[in-house]
């Protein structure tokens, strides 16, 4: 399987710029850096409020939840943020184990986190 | 027929030839040389002599060695050489005799017979000493069929001297039948000797030098051979009318072995003169597959050299087998370029080219091996010439393995278009096995890198292993038994046993992000800040408030650790548990399996104001044999040879079941659990599991 077929981003903007980023497959040590790749682009295209979509993410390892961390003071400093979407329970568990829903957003609601981002606008 | 007893012949022989002598001049004093008890004398004593010779000379021939040491080539032309001035005495002595004054001689009184006597020996013997070497020549090079061939020749021979016998005792009439048959038998030795000398592409492969001597002994032994044939055949030789009487069977003896020598010599001569033409390109072709098995047996040994021998080696091989002016070899680095050994130019010229005239860019696009005819053809060359006239025409070999382009070998000639295809087809093959040699030189530097490294894990793993307790202490009324289980040869997982301020003890996991040895340096900081928190500590919320308010400081971004903690409270009798993002407690107390997850962030992802904020300490009460299980996520992500997760779901199920006296009874039997599930696939993350179970009483 070429790393192209493990690990997959798909981008798309939605409104308010807001950029939704849907992660497909494994996330790990191997594929950790195309979502790197992906966050930092996002970040040089002066995108910083992002909402990422773990509905098609079949496993996440810390090394991919080290990336969300490498990137988040930055997007933060910049008025953005990384919000979080479409886990399933085992994905969720693994964050909440972790204790990311303290850090960050995670909401299976799409909309909610969208709101979230236009009340940062209105500051 | 050992040497000895052949001695015995030889000394028969010349035995024979004085007594041969002797009678000769009693029989002139007596003056009965003419009469009949003469002719018996002449034919017995020639036949002694022919007998005792022929044993000496020709019995086993066989059997004796010809080639004693050094080559075919040599030791044909020693003993060619040998036969040549032998026969080529006969010939003098057929020119001294061949004057009337000189030729007088033989008439003066006991000066003639024994002047007579004396050729007559010595053209047995060269005879004999003539046919024994073609024989074994024949013999050496023999085939399937040489045998019978030379078994026909000593027939030939035979009949002929018998027939020569015959011709002394026998009327007229039937003398013209007897030079019929003994013409037939020279005709059928003709051919016979012709036929037996197949193998002569032996002569094909000697070297030049020889292969010139070698026609010169050839072609001076023909013309001896016609010499003598000719003066045998005339009847009115000077030296040979007179053998017809005194020395019987003696002219066919020498006929027979000349013919048999000279047709031997003449069917090599012409194999020789088949392949002289071609023997420029035969010698080159040689000398090109001799370089290129030395060049394969530096590239077998070359794994041991470095680069730099190998390359100058190389240089040298190159310029000889195309017969070439001179060489180089440039190796290309970040840097400057490296010349590695020059021949018939100074590296000063060519670093110049480089840098002044960009040259070695223009040979490191050469992707594959290139033959400039003439550099003045090439604009891009303009300056080499200039700096380096004796570069006219050249061919380039890239040397590359399969990781870059390393360098180029440059091998160049003295004039334009003297450098052509062939030159390049086996420079060619030379730069594949240059380019082999250095890969396997490369390969190796590699694998003893590789092998270093991998001493360096093991060393590594063994300390890493000191950073884990040894023997783990055992709080009062409680058993605690771990195992932990790197994915490589050092890993990120922690486990301790440590003691707080109010020397309570209090026993941490910890699980590194990531695995390897940056989670393993990560781990032995964690045990150095623990190590000094632990006895600040009252409690374990407290301790690991105070490790992530170290440590989150002293992390990179994307890094963190997860701990568990749980503290053995001996005045309250009970015990408390905190979790920073780690896997969750199990209590199994009875039947009922608890899971604990009190809060908690993991370590090093934020600050302490949201990190002590979230953190919850949880204070549990447990009962005589009741167990807490804590465990690293490698053990529920462990996978089978199948593909199956072990999962928490199985780790409930074999906690509950397992009724244990101890902690340490109840770590042996999960081992072998754990066994059977993994049935020996490897793990991928780091696993360390740990129980704690409150004593039975």
């Amino acid at each position: 399987m070429s790393i192209d077929e493990k690990f997959k981003v798909e981008t798309e903007i939605l409104k308010h710029d807001v950029l939704c980023m849907k992660l497909n497959g494994f996330l790990d040590a191997h594929t950790a850096p195309i979502l790197e790749n992906a966050v930092q682009s996002a970040i040089t295209e002066n995108n910083f409020k992002i909402i990422m979509n773990f509905e098609k993410l079949d496993y996440i390892s810390s090394a991919g939840l080290g990336v969300f961390m490498s990137f988040i003071e930055e997007i933060r400093s910049n008025n953005g943020d990384i919000k979080m979407t479409g886990m399933n329970d085992k994905v969720f568990t693994v964050f909440d184990l972790l204790g990311f829903p303290m850090l960050f957003d995670i909401s299976p609601n799409t909309d909610e986190l969208m709101t979230k981002f236009v009340d940062y606008d209105n500051h | 027929m050992p040497k000895l007893n052949k001695l015995v012949f030889l000394v028969a022989g010349i035995i024979f030839f004085l007594v041969r002598l002797t009678g000769d001049m009693l029989l002139y004093s007596l003056d009965m040389s003419k009469g009949d008890a003469a002719v018996y004398w002449y034919f017995i004593s020639t036949a002694a002599i022919f007998v005792s010779f022929g044993v000496y000379f020709l019995k086993d021939v066989s059997n004796d060695i010809v080639n004693k040491s050094g080559t075919s080539g040599d030791n044909f032309l020693n003993s060619i050489y040998q036969t040549f001035v032998l026969s080529l005495i006969i010939v003098l002595l057929l020119i001294f005799f061949s004057f009337r004054e000189t030729a007088e001689l033989f008439q003066r009184a006991y000066l003639g017979i024994i002047l007579a006597d004396f050729i007559f020996i010595y053209t047995v013997v060269v005879s004999m000493v003539n046919f024994q070497f073609t024989y074994k020549w024949l013999w050496f090079k023999r085939h399937r069929l040489t045998r019978f061939y030379l078994f026909l020749i000593t027939m030939l021979i035979s009949i002929v001297i018998a027939n020569d016998i015959a011709y002394t005792f026998i009327v007229n009439d039937a003398k013209t039948w007897l030079s019929k048959i003994s013409s037939g038998m020279y005709l059928i030795m003709y051919v016979v000797t012709f036929l037996a000398n197949k193998k002569t592409a032996w002569i094909a492969n000697l070297p030049r030098p020889q292969k010139t001597k070698f026609f010169w002994m050839l072609f001076l032994n023909i013309l001896i051979v016609i010499w003598v044939l000719m003066e045998v055949s005339n009847e009115d030789s000077m030296v040979f009318s007179n053998f017809y009487i005194a020395y019987p069977m003696t002219i066919s003896l020498m006929a027979a072995s000349f013919v048999f020598y000279g047709v031997y010599l003449f069917r090599n001569f012409m194999s020789l003169l088949a392949v002289l033409p071609s023997s420029v390109i035969v010698e080159r072709k040689s000398s090109e597959i001799n370089t290129l098995t030395y060049l394969n047996k530096i590239v077998a040994e070359s794994a041991t050299n470095d680069r730099k021998t190998l390359l100058d080696t190389v240089a040298g091989l190159a310029l000889q087998a195309c017969n070439a002016h001179g060489a180089w070899t440039e190796i290309y680095t970040n840097d400057n370029n490296i010349i590695g050994s020059c021949i018939n130019i100074s590296p000063p010229t060519i670093f110049q080219a480089h840098k002044v005239y960009n040259i070695d860019s223009f040979f490191i696009k050469i992707e594959r091996p290139q033959l400039i005819e003439s550099v003045h053809e090439i604009k891009e060359l303009e300056g080499l010439t200039k700096l380096a006239p004796d570069v006219k025409s050249l061919i380039v070999i890239p040397l590359s393995t399969s990781a870059k382009r390393e360098g180029s070998l440059i091998v160049f000639d003295s004039e334009d278009f003297s450098l052509e295809q062939d030159d390049l087809n086996i420079l060619t093959a030379f730069g594949d096995n240059v380019r082999i040699a250095l890969e396997n030189s490369r390969l190796l530097h590699e694998s003893v890198e590789k092998e270093r490294y991998r001493n360096e894990l093991m060393l590594a793993r063994n300390m890493q292993s000191k950073l884990l307790p040894q023997k783990i202490s055992q709080p009062e009324s409680y058993s605690v038994s771990a195992f932990s289980i790197p994915a490589m040869e050092v890993g990120g997982d922690y486990y301790d046993m440590v003691k707080l301020k109010n020397g309570n003890y209090c026993l941490l996991i910890g699980d590194v992000s990531g695995k390897g040895i940056s989670a393993a340096f990560y781990m032995a900081q964690l045990k150095g800040v623990v190590l000094s928190k632990a006895s600040e500590s009252e409690n374990v919320k407290e301790l690991l408030s105070k490790i992530n308010i170290t440590l989150y400081k002293n992390m990179e971004s994307q890094m963190f650790i997860t701990m568990s903690a749980l503290s053995f409270n001996i005045e309250l009798n009970n015990i408390s548990i905190a979790r920073a993002g780690h896997m969750p407690f199990y209590h199994k107390s009875g039947t009922d399996i608890f899971e604990y997850i009190p809060k908690g962030i993991g370590i090093g992802l934020t600050d302490d104001k949201i990190f002590d904020k979230y953190l919850e300490q949880i204070d549990v009460l447990l009962d005589e044999g009741d167990t807490i299980l804590m465990f690293t996520d490698g053990l529920n992500e462990m996978r089978n040879t199948e593909g199956d997760e072990f999962g928490t779901d199985k780790l409930k199920q074999f906690f509950l079941e397992s009724e244990k006296n101890d902690s340490h009874e109840l770590i042996d039997s999960f081992k072998s659990h754990l066994e059977d599930f993994s049935k020996n696939a490897k793990h991928h993350d780091d696993m360390t599991v740990l129980f704690i179970m409150r004593d039975k009483l």
